[in-house]
């Protein structure tokens, strides 16, 4: 229970902090113009505001549970077992790897690695169902999404020369 | 008539029934599926409808919204699994009628219900809008100051968690609204120098962010278990309700029709609280309020059809006054001005194609998903099936095409940090709607507190002058004291 309730100021502290940061930019702005309210009055009020409620909740955790549902005993999350923490782990990373490969590796390379870790590698599928399944992906994103519903689709070479083959 | 004739003309083209169709297919797919919600899908396909004409897109993203309550009812009446948060009461009658051989006529009342409901909430909105839009026109920016401040205070209300964590969240979305330039005087703010965010946060990637990859982080962090569906029935008459039961369910139809459309109007109502309720309110009135609970038809008819008639009513305050009563209703609004239209009595008068032809839409979008849910439900549900190794990859690249196609270049960056954050957030309770909500009012609400100081030179006093802003400020503060008060029983959450 304490560590609990530790781990909850340490968020409302992160709270704090950036509620805070965001108050010092809006304190730099002008409240007030010749024209009437200034482009720092709402941000001021408003991160202000947020400082302050972040800071009421840092002093006093226990007003985060207030409710019935919070009353009443918390329902017990199942703790994940190492295969799960394996996978959850493997996702994070996908993460990150999403950003690099839309902006560098194109939308077909991108899936084929992205399905490859979480079929094959993460959730351990059979790897020709993953490479084929990847595949597909890739294609019916760029060909699908990107060719036919105009929409914009991360391209690099790869992507560029099967569009010139349709072509 | 004359302007519901007009939208019927509109709606009636293969172009536009097409899209219809697909919204509706799509709501009933999100709703079925635990994974992403609606939320996610309108802010994923919201830049995808750039290229179409604005009656197509809005009636497939609206499709999806009012379609995502009748996916939801298969999941909890065949599997216990909510697909989508308005459908957790259908778990407890509902699963039980199935679990007693009626799950045929479990989904049957459950459809017709909801197609009674988003018929009538349709019908609602027809007659309500002209009369609300001009009630509009009564408004000036102090009045509609106090609007905004009274629905965040409802919606925070209703969130029914801790009310300083919800009132955070509100006040980190009302903050990130404010990020980039001033949009009177152009100045930067809140932007630490970054010029990259001087265009502002885009919603796309911040509610893909916080809806879509989020989710999937947690649904990695689940353990995988085997689902044990409850057959549906082979034949078209499996699927009919007995005459015990039709007779059983004709009051809390009407019951939850009227209710949850009143419901979906207020600020922070909606589906899922027009679910719950429904079924507290059946429980009251039934005579056998032991059954609840065990298959009782009541606890079943009426939240499904409150769920829908919530979700058509929350469209009421969008289209009349450009103000959004729910998280996904604020993305709609939002999808709205991407396609050149600005919801509000105006809309009504100058954009009145787009507007009866919405309306007209739903109508048909009602009658597809009727047709669409009964025989193939069971087809439907297949779709849990799928294993999450195929599936989430997929909605992971369909995220991606959703944030990219968004045009800004750091979006993808500001979506994945916007994810972790999410699913942070998540684990510690907090509220995801409220923010998105609040980000989307933000600048309502600015634009509104800074039209009325300049009027009044600085004085505000202006907010306490007329009656009507009295009255919503006195009821904001209201909100927050009540939910200042220990032992709320309400822990509803729209996303």
């Amino acid at each position: 229970m304490l560590m609990r309730i530790s781990t909850e100021r340490i968020v409302f502290l992160a709270g704090l902090g950036v509620a805070l940061l965001f108050f010092w930019q809006s304190v730099g702005l002008d409240a007030w113009s010749i024209l009437g309210p200034g482009p720092g009055l709402f941000p001021r009020v408003i991160t202000g505001f947020s400082s302050v409620v972040a800071a009421l909740l840092v002093a006093f955790p226990g007003l985060a549970k207030n409710t019935a549902a919070a009353t009443s005993e918390p329902e017990a999350e199942p703790e994940p077992g190492p295969e799960e923490r394996r996978i959850f782990r493997i996702y994070c990373l996908a993460m990150p790897f999403l950003a690099i490969g839309s902006a560098y590796l194109g939308f077909i390379l991108m899936s084929l690695i992205l399905v490859m870790a979480l079929t094959w590698f993460a959730e351990r599928r059979c790897w020709r169902r993953a490479l084929v399944y990847g595949v597909l992906c890739g294609l019916v994103g760029v060909i699908g999404f990107g060719q036919f519903l105009g929409a914009s689709v991360p391209a690099a070479e790869l992507d560029r020369v099967i569009l010139r083959f349709l072509h | 008539m004359d302007n519901l004739l007009l939208g019927f003309s509109i709606i009636a083209t293969p172009i536009n029934l097409f899209y219809c169709f697909v919204g509706t297919f799509l709501g009933t797919v999100v709703g079925i599926l635990p994974g992403v919600g609606p939320l996610a899908t309108i802010a994923i396909l919201m830049p995808l409808t750039v290229n179409l004409d604005v009656t197509p897109a809005l009636s497939m993203l609206c499709g999806i919204y009012y379609g995502v309550a009748y996916g939801g009812t298969a999941t909890s009446v065949l599997l216990r699994i909510p697909g989508e948060a308005s459908s957790v009461v259908t778990c407890l009658d509902g699963y039980m009628m199935a679990r007693n051989g009626r799950a045929g006529s479990a989904l049957t009342i459950a459809a017709v219900g909801s197609f009674i409901a988003g018929t009538i909430g349709t019908v609602a909105i027809s007659y309500l809008s002209p009369p609300l839009a001009k009630l509009v026109f009564a408004f000036g920016p102090a009045q509609y100051t106090a609007l905004v401040l009274a629905a965040l205070a409802a919606v925070t209300y209703f969130s029914g968690g801790a009310l300083l964590k919800a009132l955070l969240m509100v006040g980190f979305g009302l903050t990130l609204g404010c990020v980039g330039a001033d949009p009177m005087t152009l100045t930067p703010r809140l932007t630490f120098g970054n010029l990259d965010l001087v265009a502002g946060i885009d919603l796309t990637p911040l509610a893909i962010g916080l809806f879509g990859f989020s989710e999937i982080l947690a649904m990695a962090r689940q353990p995988l278990s085997k689902l044990r569906m409850i057959p549906t029935p082979r034949t078209l008459l499996g699927f009919l309700p007995n005459r015990e039961e039709t007779r059983r369910s004709v009051g809390p139809v009407w019951r939850g029709t009227i209710l949850g459309f009143m419901v979906g109007i207020l600020p922070g109502g909606g589906a899922m609280l027009a679910s719950f309720l429904s079924y507290a309110l059946e429980r009251k009135v039934s005579r056998r309020p032991e059954e609840f609970g065990k298959g009782a038809v009541e606890g079943l008819a009426g939240p499904e059809t409150a769920n829908n008639a919530g979700s058509s009513g929350a469209l009421l305050p969008l289209l009349c006054m450009g103000l959004p009563a729910n998280a996904v209703s604020a993305v709609l609004l939002t999808a709205f001005m991407i396609h050149g239209v600005a919801p509000g009595p105006a809309m009504m008068e100058r954009q009145p194609e787009v507007f009866w032809g919405l309306i007209a839409s739903m109508y048909v979008g009602n009658v597809m998903l009727l047709l669409m849910n009964l025989p193939l439900i069971g087809l439907f549900v297949k779709i849990l099936e799928v294993p999450r190794a195929y599936l989430s990859p997929l909605i992971l690249l369909l995220c991606v095409i959703g944030v990219y196609s968004s045009g800004e270049d750091s979006a993808v960056v500001i979506a994945i940090l916007f994810g972790f954050l999410g699913y942070f957030l998540r684990k510690m309770d907090f509220d995801l709607g409220l923010l998105i909500l609040a980000y989307v009012l933000g600048p309502i609400l600015e634009r509104s507190v800074r039209q009325a100081l300049t009027i009044s030179g600085g004085e505000m006093s202006i907010f306490f002058e007329s009656g009507l802003s009295i009255g919503l400020l006195v009821a904001a503060g209201a909100f927050l004291v009540l939910g200042l008060l220990p032992n709320r029983k309400l822990a509803l959450r729209d996303d």
